[in-house]
């Protein structure tokens, strides 16, 4: 009965939305349970049947991500190649709602099929337990990416009392969470807005302000929702797993993505990096598989070129971080690293912010004085809450880290925090990752 | 990091106690909220509503003008400085300042429809001032007629079915909240005669402004860069003329004209440094077509319509600005000496 109200209550936020794609959920939901089973029931028949069933389900959920949400950028890459060449539009445009959430459900599907296939999972016990598992509403739209492995035994023990611990940490991380977005991400967001929106960005100064204020902006708005799916599943009684970690502190580019978007970066290494060979053969292999991953990560945010070479600049880094290493030059000094790691992060954040690559190539060259100088934004208010922000970021302790006391010092925190946010939301903006 | 769950009932009070703290807090506001009421949205009237432009307020001093205004003054809060007193001596006329906070085409039929049929005034004259963001084709109707009023009636589209809610949150949201402690303020410390103050002929006096312009501690460019801030992001939703909203001042000078009234309007004054800002986000253009749906409807209407969106235009400094759209009053002698040269030889 558990199951069917949460699956039936995720599908209402989910249709709240736009209903005309639940069905593309269901569908999605309905081909991967077959296919699990299918699977799990093949272990003992041909291992071809498992394949096949295995690659049919992969091939869907592609299948679905390809056309809803990289149709247009193929569509229109082929055409302006074909306008350069003196042709027409070669393939038609069509104007294709991109499914909110797509890119999230999709990747927990297609690792429940291939965990099956591994033998790391059992399939679910019901079409119902595994719809709860795809919907549920609190990392639908947004991540984390749960794994069924990541829940298999909490579905499977799902107690009928909320206990009272639980619920503390429910409140603790949802209201983290709500601050994060509402207090910090959402004060950045209308000066960033307004630089990037900039035909011509002026001066070094501004420009790396502003940079630096999307880099917090993104954090606090990314890891703010996360935090609250955390703290939602808790109501559920279920436990999500981190997916960030102080990723700011980070001391080099392979701790940066151990510590951001921690759901995304183990499955791309899971699913993607280690299955091509991960870095157990040639160094050029080695390399051809980060870039890929790195590639394919790039793409899985957006379909535009910027998102893509975001990707590659990741990878780039990856593989001069990994040849560093390997030659020993690294720096004794964590700060020095640190902050060499988050200005090069920075840098990346510029690709995948900006709305072109011409605009993100504008921006670069005001950060590195094509544009002059520039000067310090007028608002002191502004720059309190980037100064506030960027201490939290760098030096305070994250939701994670935190270990809540039974105090009700704690709780009237809380409680005040809840009620600062509350009183904000009425400016709120929509969750940046929304849009992938 | 796995957690483990502890079922100890430590963990009980801890709950309990954000649960309480929470819900009084919650309760403490939207108590104060309504409570105070500071722009008229709820039924208490403990505390006298202090900002300025209030439809509720507006309507209470019209119904009570004395003598009965023969011009009214239609616009926002841009126009909420025309000094009544100044347009009777260019016209003649006795004339009230009916100009409210946002105010759109709709404000401008509801308010004149009701001075006419339920206060039975018989204006000769109506001096409308539009602002280019009154045509906006994303924006709601003002939250006062989004909810059942004296006015709504007039309306041709009747107000949300959700207002209910609207009005509800409100009551726990940061603006009013600010709203609230500062009437609160203004009663509590003798200052509410000082600031923001209306006559009974509806003049609106920003005697706070005023007093920091005089003081040299009102900062020009700090308040257009606020300016720009927040109308940013509502140009950018502002993607055509709204046809509804054309239609509404359309209907507002019909109607108008059939009470016997004469009708001017005028484009409000932006500064140049909010319309440089504001380019990017297609101010340009809304600008071009409201200049040009405006003249049209005049010219179907046979209405005087004036474009003073720049200073130039009348032959004003753009010293006069207090911030981005608002100014010292200074402009409207310049306006109304354009508008009524013949000192209101036509009109009377």
């Amino acid at each position: 009965m558990r199951f069917a109200w949460i699956t039936l209550a995720s599908y209402f936020f989910y249709g709240w939305w736009n209903w005309r794609f639940l069905p593309l959920m269901i569908a999605s939901t309905t081909v991967d349970y077959i296919a699990g089973a299918k699977i799990k029931t093949a272990e003992t028949e041909n291992p071809r049947t498992r394949r096949a069933w295995l690659v049919g389900s992969l091939s869907f959920n592609l299948a679905l991500l390809a056309f809803f949400k990289y149709y247009g950028l193929f569509a229109s890459t082929i055409n302006q190649a074909s306008s350069s060449l003196g042709s027409g539009t070669v393939v038609p445009v069509l104007n294709i709602i991109l499914p909110i959430g797509i890119s999230f459900y999709t990747f927990n599907s297609m690792s429940y099929t291939i965990d099956i296939y591994r033998g790391l999972v059992r399939p679910a016990r019901s079409l119902l337990h595994y719809s709860a598992f795809v919907a549920l509403f609190p990392h639908l739209i947004a991540g984390p990416i749960v794994r069924y492995s990541d829940i298999e035994t909490q579905f499977n023990s799902l107690k009928n009392r909320l206990g009272s611990h639980q619920a503390s940490l429910g409140i603790y991380f949802f209201v983290i969470g709500l601050s994060k977005k509402v207090l910090i991400a959402d004060r950045l967001a209308r000066p960033v807005n307004e630089f990037f929106a900039l035909a011509h960005p002026a001066g070094l100064v501004n420009s790396w302000i502003a940079v630096l204020g999307y880099s917090m902006q993104l954090y606090f708005d990314f890891s703010g929702y996360s935090d609250m799916a955390v703290g939602l599943a808790h109501f559920l009684g279920l436990q999500f797993p981190q997916n960030f970690n102080s990723p700011y502190k980070a001391e080099n580019i392979a701790d940066f993505w151990r510590r951001w978007h921690i759901s995304l970066s183990t499955w791309l290494r899971d699913y993607l990096f280690i299955p091509l060979g991960g870095s157990r053969r040639s160094k050029t292999r080695t390399t051809l598989n980060l870039t890929i991953t790195m590639f394919l990560g790039g793409l899985w945010h957006g379909a535009g070129w910027t998102f893509v070479v975001w990707g590659l600049y990741h990878g780039v880094l990856l593989v001069i971080h990994a040849a560093a290493r390997e030659r020993r030059w690294t720096l004794n000094s964590p700060t020095l690293n640190r902050i060499i790691t988050f200005v090069a992060v920075m840098l990346g954040w510029v690709l995948f912010r900006a709305e072109s690559f011409g605009g993100a190539m504008k921006i670069l060259a005001a950060m590195f004085g094509r544009t002059g100088l520039g000067a310090l934004p007028d608002s002191p208010l502004y720059m309190c809450w980037l100064a506030w922000a960027c201490a939290v970021a760098f030096f305070a302790r994250n939701t994670w880290e935190v270990e809540l006391q039974p105090r009700l010092a704690y709780a009237w925190s809380l409680a005040g925090l809840l009620l600062a946010s509350v009183l904000m939301l009425g400016g709120a903006s929509p969750f940046l990752y929304f849009q992938f | 990091m796995k957690l483990t769950f502890s079922d100890a009932s430590e963990w009980n009070p801890f709950v309990r106690t954000f649960l309480c703290s929470m819900l009084c807090a919650l309760a403490a506001v939207a108590v104060l909220n309504y409570v105070v009421n500071p722009d008229g949205t709820y039924r208490s009237r403990v505390v006298p509503q202090l900002l300025w432009g209030a439809r509720g307020q507006k309507l209470s001093l019209l119904a009570t003008a004395n003598p009965a205004p023969q011009a009214l003054i239609l616009g926002s809060s841009r126009i909420m400085n025309l000094a009544p007193t100044d347009l009777q001596k260019a016209t003649g006329l006795v004339a009230f300042n009916a100009g409210v906070d946002v105010a759109r085409p709709e404000d401008f039929y509801v308010l004149l429809r009701y001075a006419v049929e339920r206060l039975h005034l018989h204006p000769r004259l109506i001096v409308i001032g539009v602002d280019v963001e009154a045509f906006h084709n994303h924006e709601p109707p003002h939250y006062y007629l989004q909810q059942p009023t004296e006015l709504t009636p007039y309306l041709w589209t009747q107000p949300n079915p959700h207002w209910r809610w609207a009005k509800f949150t409100k009551l726990f949201t940061y603006d009013e909240t600010r709203s609230s402690l500062t009437a609160l303020y203004k009663v509590t410390t003798g200052h509410a005669d000082q600031l923001e103050r209306t006559d009974s002929d509806g003049l609106t006096h920003c005697d706070g402004w005023s007093r920091q312009m005089a003081d040299g501690n009102r900062e020009l460019g700090e308040s257009i860069r606020d300016t720009i801030s927040r109308f940013a992001p509502r140009y950018d939703d502002y993607t055509a003329l709204s046809r509804e909203r054309l239609d509404y001042l359309r209907a507002t000078l019909d109607f108008a004209h059939q009470s016997g009234s004469q009708t001017v309007i005028f484009l409000t004054p932006t500064h140049p440094l909010v319309e440089a800002g504001l380019q990017p986000h297609g101010y340009a253009s809304r600008k071009a077509e409201v200049i040009a749906a405006v003249q049209s409807i005049s010219d179907q209407t046979k209405t005087p319509f004036y474009d003073f969106s720049s200073p130039r235009e009348f032959g004003g400094e753009i010293t006069h600005f207090i911030d981005g759209v608002h100014h010292d009053g200074t402009y409207f002698e310049l306006m109304e000496a354009r508008m009524f040269p013949a000192r209101a030889r036509a009109i009377q």
